[in-house]
């Protein structure tokens, strides 16, 4: 029996590279001295990538659009913060305890949603909207849980070779980062994801090739409640006080649904291209004393994003990689070595000119392509098709009325 | 009507409301055999293929597929049990390629065999439709004959025993029809009982051994095509009843 490879070479080698220069960058910082914000820096992003790429195998896979991530967040958050911060729990068995309420969480509503009623589309969104709301409710009001005063998380015991607070939050971090995404791309090249998308694109077809999309979407909602929970117990120790309207807002849901439709959907790779451009544009708008002038930029990128690049950037950079890589890694090392710019500003910048390299009509990247290898198709290619295609519309048309 | 046929269904009824769209019907389908399901507009063999397919429960009535009882399953238990379909509006996933749509159905489908290499499975029913050329087209940039061929080779990469064609052939142009007909009787010899239903008269009496004629829900002729379409219920069905 023949399988395909799930780790082709190059993407294996990639991951392990990846990981590998991360996994030295807290003791790097330590030996040559850059700034500790860098490390915190880098948590957000993976906390980031960890939390949009949980909402995305569900909403972006399946197309059930969640506006509910924060009941999971917010459970995950939750637990550690009463059985650590209330309980003296250390920090690592409490992260197992989030995964179960999150997976709980979510097979709860998934019953409710996609058993006994068979919600999709706006309904689903806003029953997800109203399960996180509600949860909230019940921890603002219910003594037992916290009853509004929030809970200090203080500090909780976690093994000692995990370094200090920084460095303890920036290795889980990138393990859940590195879990989230391992998951998100092998779901993406598995029977499972074929499923998923099938799913998302006509249900009823899906079923009736076999696809069993009741289990399916259960399975993966379960899933992206783990994620997300396990994350967000985590990320208690990040915030250090916890509170009903911090753990069950709304800032979680819409950044996750933002990072993910500007990244792409359809591919394991949208969510964290997406976490890393919105959290370093946020980041770098907050420390120039931009805070609110950063939800102007947020809207900005969303409206180009969903108006010029409906598959997000992750689509755009499957289809043209060269370019924009070419250009972030060109901007990067100008700004920061002749810029004199930090690491994190020097990304911000590069990430920048990427964009606008990405962004350019194709027409341009095209010439810019025939310009430099002569590879470029003639300029006649497109308009071929044309006529023969317009042909087919009227036929198109007189079947489908005399199928009715 | 054989002892054992592999596709076997008792009095199904389907009722919306106080209308009964499939009334009582009976069918069965031998291995190989290639079936006819005609009548006019709204006489029930939408509803009876929904219902058959596990898309609409059934009211009353026993089905079964290859000994195995088939009704009030999910509808991917009847794939799994080698049950396909096509729809008479093509409905690809719009978002897939059309070989990322045929794939979809050669990962899932009828449980036994599994293709050892989905990725082969899928390019083979490709190409024995004819597609593999548009493989690596969207749905919506490819013709409306070119989408029909797709459902087959979608249906047919489920590996199903029994398939129904739902108006397969409807809209095409002659030479499209006569191409259409040949992979029919191709997808026939491979061993797959096929149920047709279909408009076109030419493409029952060329691809069907048999007939089942349905109005108002009920079967009102069964059998040989020529001698069912001569049925005096038949004729009145069609053409109405002659007033004079």
């Amino acid at each position: 029996m023949t399988r395909r490879q799930l780790f082709p070479p190059r993407v294996a080698l990639g991951f392990l590279a990846v990981v590998a220069v991360l996994l030295t960058i807290p003791t790097l910082q330590q030996r040559v001295g850059f700034p500790l914000y860098n490390l915190i820096f880098l948590y957000l992003v993976f906390f980031w990538i960890t939390q949009a790429t949980s909402w995305n195998i569900l909403s972006g896979y399946s197309g059930y659009f969640s506006f509910g991530q924060a009941a999971f967040y917010g459970g995950g958050m939750y637990t550690t913060a009463i059985l650590g911060g209330r309980h003296g729990w250390e920090l690592l068995p409490t992260l197992p305890v989030a995964a179960v309420v999150g997976g709980t969480i979510a097979a709860l509503t998934g019953l409710l949603v996609f058993r006994l009623r068979k919600l999709s589309g706006e309904i689903f969104a806003l029953f997800t909207l109203a399960v996180a709301l509600g949860i909230g409710a019940l921890v603002n009001n219910w003594g037992v849980l916290d009853g509004g005063r929030g809970i200090p998380m203080g500090r909780l015991d976690y093994p000692a070779w995990l370094g200090d607070t920084t460095q303890m939050l920036y290795y889980l971090g990138l393990l859940l980062a590195l879990v989230a995404v391992l998951v998100a791309y092998v779901i993406q090249h598995s029977r499972f994801g074929a499923g998923l998308f099938a799913i998302r694109d006509d249900e009823k077809v899906a079923e009736a090739l076999g696809v069993p999309t009741f289990r399916y979407k259960m399975l993966v909602f379960i899933l992206s409640g783990m994620l997300a929970a396990t994350s967000g117990g985590l990320h208690a120790m990040q915030v250090g006080f916890i509170s009903p309207d911090g753990a069950f807002g709304l800032r979680i849901p819409v950044f996750v649904i933002l990072m993910s439709v500007v990244g792409g959907r359809r591919h394991w790779f949208g969510p964290l291209l997406g976490a890393v451009l919105i959290h370093t544009v946020t980041d770098r708008m907050a420390g120039a004393g931009y805070a609110e002038a950063n939800q102007i930029v947020l809207a900005a990128v969303l409206i180009a994003a969903t108006l010029f690049l409906r598959q997000g950037i992750s689509g755009r950079l499957v289809e043209r990689p060269v370019p924009p890589t070419v250009t972030f890694v060109v901007a990067f090392l100008l700004a920061f070595t002749v810029g004199g710019q930090t690491a994190i500003g020097s990304a911000a910048v590069a990430i920048g000119a990427a964009l606008v390299v990405l962004f350019l009509p194709d027409r341009w990247l095209r010439s810019w392509r025939r310009g430099t290898d002569g590879d470029g198709p003639p300029a006649g290619a497109d308009d071929a098709a044309g006529p023969a295609g317009d042909d087919e519309e009227p036929e198109l048309d007189r079947a489908q009325e005399a199928g009715r | 009507m054989s002892e054992h046929p592999l596709l076997r269904c008792r009095g199904i009824t389907k009722a919306f409301g106080g209308l009964r769209a499939v009334d009582g019907v009976d069918l069965d389908l031998g291995e190989g055999e290639v079936r006819g399901l005609v009548g006019p507009n709204g006489s029930g063999k939408s509803t009876l293929i929904n219902v058959l397919s596990g898309h609409l429960p059934l009211d009353a009535g026993e089905i079964a597929l290859g000994g195995v009882p088939a009704a009030h399953l999910q509808p991917h238990r009847v794939a799994a049990l080698g049950l396909a379909r096509t729809y008479q509006i093509p409905r690809p996933f719009a978002s897939l390629t059309v070989r990322e749509n045929v794939r979809v159905a050669a990962h899932f489908g009828a449980h036994e065999p599994r293709p050892a290499d989905v990725v082969e499975e899928a390019d083979r029913w490709l190409a024995f439709v004819g597609l593999a050329a548009v493989g690596d087209e969207l749905p919506d940039t490819i013709t409306l004959h070119q989408r029909k061929l797709l459902e087959l080779a979608r249906a047919l990469a489920t590996r199903p025993r029994v398939l129904f064609l739902d108006e397969v052939l409807a809209g095409l142009n002659p030479r499209e029809l006569a191409d259409g007909i040949a992979l029919v009787h191709r997808i026939r010899d491979l061993g797959v009982s096929i149920v047709v239903v279909e408009h076109i008269m030419r493409v029952i009496l060329d691809l069907c051994e048999h007939l089942t004629v349905l109005n108002f829900g009920k079967v009102i002729a069964q059998g040989d095509p020529q001698e069912c379409l001569r049925d005096d219920a038949v004729v009145t069905a069609y053409l109405g009843a002659d007033d004079a």
